[in-house]
Parts: C-alpha cells; sequence; structure tokens
C-alpha cells in the first residue's frame, strides 16, 4: 500500500487508506476489510481503543437524548452497540433500525442483538448515501465510527437530512484530529505500528487495521466536517471532542421544515 | 456579546442534566414546545462563557453560540448560578442575589416555572439503579446528611456571630444598635426643637425695631 496522502486527487479517484483508487472501487473494498474483520470487529475495538470506545459511545447515547416513542436510525450500526441501548430507550411505543452497507458486519450486528435479548427490530442493508427512507421519518440518526468509510460524505450528510423530522438531530461519532501535537506524535506510533500488528496477531488480518489507521487520518478533521454539515443543511453544529481530539462527536439539528 | 462560547463538554453537560431532570414530570415537556421560539442565554463572569438554552418538544439544548441573540440573558459569577440551581432543585424559582438579568423577563418566568414545577426525589431516581429498599435507606441517610451539614452550618453561624458581639466586641448587640438608634433619633428630635426655637427667636429679635 502507498503511504503518501500528497498525491493530487483526480475527479474519478477516491482515497482508500493512504491509497487512490476508482471511486467505483472502494466500495467494494471497504466492503473486503469490514467482511474480514466482521468476526472478531468487538474484540479488536475493545484492545484498539483499551475499551474507551464503550465511554464514547455512552457519551453519544447521551448526548442524543433519545425519548421513548421517537424513531432512531443508526447508520453504519455494524456490531449494534448504539441500536442496543437506543432501543432500550424508545420503548414499545419507538422503533430503531440498524443499516449497515456490509451484510457481514449487519449479520454479526443481527446476532448479537438477538444474543442480548434484543429482537424484532429492522435491520437493514443500505448505502448512507442513499438511505431508503421516507423523507422525515426519524427523529434522530447516528453513525458511529462509519463515516470515514462512505465514498461520498457529503452524499451521505444530505441523505441523512433529508430523512430527519424538523428538529430532528444527526450524530455522527468518528475518529478525528488530535488537537495536542504530543498526543498527535504517540497516537502516529500507536495507529501505524502496534495497531497493524494487533490485527495480524488478534484478526489475521494486519492490511485491514492498517486501512483503519490511514482511513482515520484522511477522514476530514473536527472544522472541515463541521462545514461539510453545515453545507449539507444541518444547523446549530457543534463539535464535541472526547480523548483529545482522537474521536470527536459532531451534532446537527434539522430545524426547518 | 463579547464572551466567548462555553467549553462544547460544558454545554454537553448541562443539556443531559437539564433533560434527564426534565424527564422526571412529562408535562415539563409541553411547556419546554410552548417555549420554542425563545432562548435563554446565560454568561459566566470570570471565566467569560456564553451558553444558550433552546426548547423544542424533545426538552432543551444547549450551545455556546447562537446567530440570533437570546431572548433573555441571565449574568453573574460561577456561585451565583450554582445557588439558582440548588434554589430549583429545592422547588424555590426566585433568583438568587448576584444575577443580572436583561431581556424578556416573561421568557426567564416561564424558564424557572418550567424548572420549578419538576419535583424532584432522589428515590424515585436511584430505585432503577439500586433497587427499592436499597434507594429507600440511600435516600433517607442523604437527608439526614443533608439535614446534618445544614445544622452544622447554622449553629456554626450563630457560635460565630455570639464570639464577634460577646467575645471580641467586634459586632454590636442588636439590643445596644436599637438603644443607640433610639438616642440618635431623640437628639434628632432635639436639635430640631432648638433649631425652631432658635428661628422663632431670631423672627422676634427682627420683628422688634418695627415695633418702636
Amino acid at each position: 500500500m502507498s503511504h503518501d496522502p500528497t498525491d493530487p486527487k483526480s475527479a474519478s479517484t477516491t482515497h482508500f487508506g493512504f491509497q487512490q483508487v476508482p471511486v467505483a472501487e472502494k466500495q467494494k473494498r471497504v466492503a473486503e476489510v469490514f467482511s474480514s474483520v466482521a468476526r472478531r470487529y468487538d474484540l479488536m475495538n475493545d484492545l484498539m481503543s483499551m475499551g474507551v470506545h464503550r465511554l464514547w459511545k455512552r457519551f453519544v447515547i447521551d448526548l442524543a437524548g433519545v425519548r421513548p416513542g421517537e424513531r432512531v436510525l443508526d447508520v453504519a450500526g455494524g456490531t449494534g452497540d448504539l441500536t442496543r441501548e437506543f432501543a432500550k430507550q424508545v420503548g414499545p411505543r419507538g422503533q430503531v433500525v440498524l443499516s449497515d452497507i456490509n451484510a457481514a458486519m449487519l449479520g454479526e450486528g443481527r446476532r448479537r442483538l438477538i444474543d442480548e435479548g434484543v429482537v424484532g427490530l429492522p435491520v437493514l442493508q443500505a448505502n448512507a448515501e442513499k438511505l431508503p427512507f421516507a423523507d422525515r421519518s426519524f427523529d434522530c440518526v447516528t453513525i458511529g465510527f462509519g463515516l470515514r468509510n462512505v465514498t461520498d460524505k457529503d452524499a451521505a450528510l444530505r441523505s441523512m437530512l433529508r430523512v430527519l423530522k424538523p428538529g430532528g438531530r444527526l450524530l455522527v461519532l468518528e475518529f478525528s484530529k488530535p488537537l495536542n501535537a504530543g498526543l498527535s506524535k504517540i497516537y502516529d506510533q500507536y495507529s501505524f505500528k502496534l495497531l497493524p500488528l494487533m490485527g495480524r496477531f488478534v484478526a489475521n488480518d494486519a492490511d485491514s487495521y492498517r486501512y483503519l489507521a490511514e482511513s482515520i487520518r484522511m477522514h476530514p478533521d473536527q472544522g472541515t466536517l463541521k462545514g461539510m454539515m453545515e453545507a449539507a443543511g444541518f444547523e446549530r453544529c457543534q463539535v464535541y471532542n472526547l480523548t483529545g481530539g482522537i474521536v470527536a462527536v459532531h451534532r446537527g439539528f434539522r430545524l426547518t421544515a | 456579546m463579547s464572551a466567548r462560547p462555553a467549553p462544547a463538554l460544558i454545554c454537553a453537560g448541562l443539556e443531559v442534566a437539564l433533560n434527564r431532570y426534565l424527564q422526571l414530570e412529562p408535562a415539563a415537556l409541553d411547556d419546554c414546545a410552548a417555549l420554542a421560539r425563545h432562548s435563554v442565554g446565560l454568561l459566566v463572569d470570570g471565566f467569560d462563557w456564553s451558553l444558550f438554552i433552546e426548547f423544542d418538544a424533545r426538552g432543551v439544548r444547549v450551545i455556546g453560540e447562537r446567530p440570533q441573540p437570546a431572548s433573555v440573558t441571565l449574568a453573574g459569577a460561577p456561585p451565583a448560578f450554582a445557588g439558582l440551581a440548588v434554589k430549583l432543585a429545592s422547588g424555590d424559582s426566585s433568583l438568587p442575589p448576584g444575577l443580572r438579568v436583561d431581556g424578556d423577563a416573561d421568557v426567564l418566568q416561564s424558564f424557572r416555572r418550567l424548572l420549578g414545577r419538576v419535583g424532584f426525589d432522589i428515590e424515585e431516581w436511584i430505585a432503577p439503579l439500586i433497587g427499592g429498599a436499597a434507594a429507600h435507606r440511600a435516600a433517607q441517610g442523604l437527608k439526614a446528611l443533608l439535614g446534618w451539614g445544614r445544622d452544622s452550618s447554622r449553629t456554626l453561624a450563630q457560635n460565630t456571630a455570639e464570639y464577634l458581639v460577646e467575645e471580641t466586641r467586634d459586632l454590636a448587640r442588636g439590643i445596644d444598635v436599637e438603644e443607640w438608634m433610639d438616642q440618635v433619633d431623640r437628639l434628632r428630635e432635639r436639635s430640631d426643637r432648638i433649631e425652631a426655637r432658635l428661628a422663632r427667636l431670631e423672627r422676634q429679635r427682627t420683628a422688634e425695631p418695627r415695633s418702636e
């Protein structure tokens, strides 16, 4: 894999980690990565973040403030961590939809939800760029560690805005840019040396975890993503930096009808 | 407004706390919906932070900046806001001293009523987490602890006041102050009478030559 993120992008290519690939190919290659890591995704998440990803997700759940009776869409919901908590909060009068573009991840999520007694909620294979839902059908949309893998992020943001009811909110939980230069150096060493090593020993797949590290670096930083959300039509956009900016939660509202 | 936006995590903490508090009283959400076109600004002196509380039918959202000014702004030091929080949690919707209000007082009044109507029962709040019996014991323990704290503070204040009055004589006793004020009043009355008498004598003195 090339490690030069400064390659000029042409209109027909996009980044896949540090590589430039044809736009049509990115989706396929991302699918291969997640099909490969799906079975050990949760274990690896715990190892890679030392369990802190549970706190990041808890923050999203608290900030979402989901109430009984609401409709929630968990985009790129993967193994269903957020879905499970939202299902408790919306109660029998509400509904949570788990969606992911990757069938393997979705299957893993459905299996885990059933194991934990969460049954009867819709599970749907869908592309975040073209969500197959009616306009204004959800009170809350979340996307946790998924947006950086989407080929056309602007299209995905517009699609998520479209399915939100007026007053509804989008929460994006994603890796971002550390705020401190010292932390950034340590984080780089960790991401590019330790992470692929852990991927090789635990999931027998160093390349996929190298892609995860590279895709984090290629993802827009806090200010850029906030600007993208505003350009898509979200209002009252706010950035919440967690763990020194390693992860950020972006929240925006659809205020107009 | 020259204040800078409060840190996002401070806004998030306040928002989550307020929404959890409002969840205790379902009717409070109707009040939030009624306030949907309004907002309350908070200016925290010292830190120079601004926060805005916006309302909708789902509760409140707290943000550090907004394009339009708030309907009403509350400004003060952190202890004054802490005092407000304590008063509201105890069901008292009056404003503590040290807070300045600027803007539509009706919006502020509605917001205070909204928070004041939420009954806060610690026992009900923690029962789902630790069970009914344990919650009852914990709530009783907390009440006893708070009661002990209140009594201790009151006793400390009384003892300090007594020491300053009786031992060091830095403060005057209430009865002495009243007696002193009575004496001042009597002195004022006497000086008024003397002044009136002098004025009368003066008039007599100026009137005598004309009668000759």
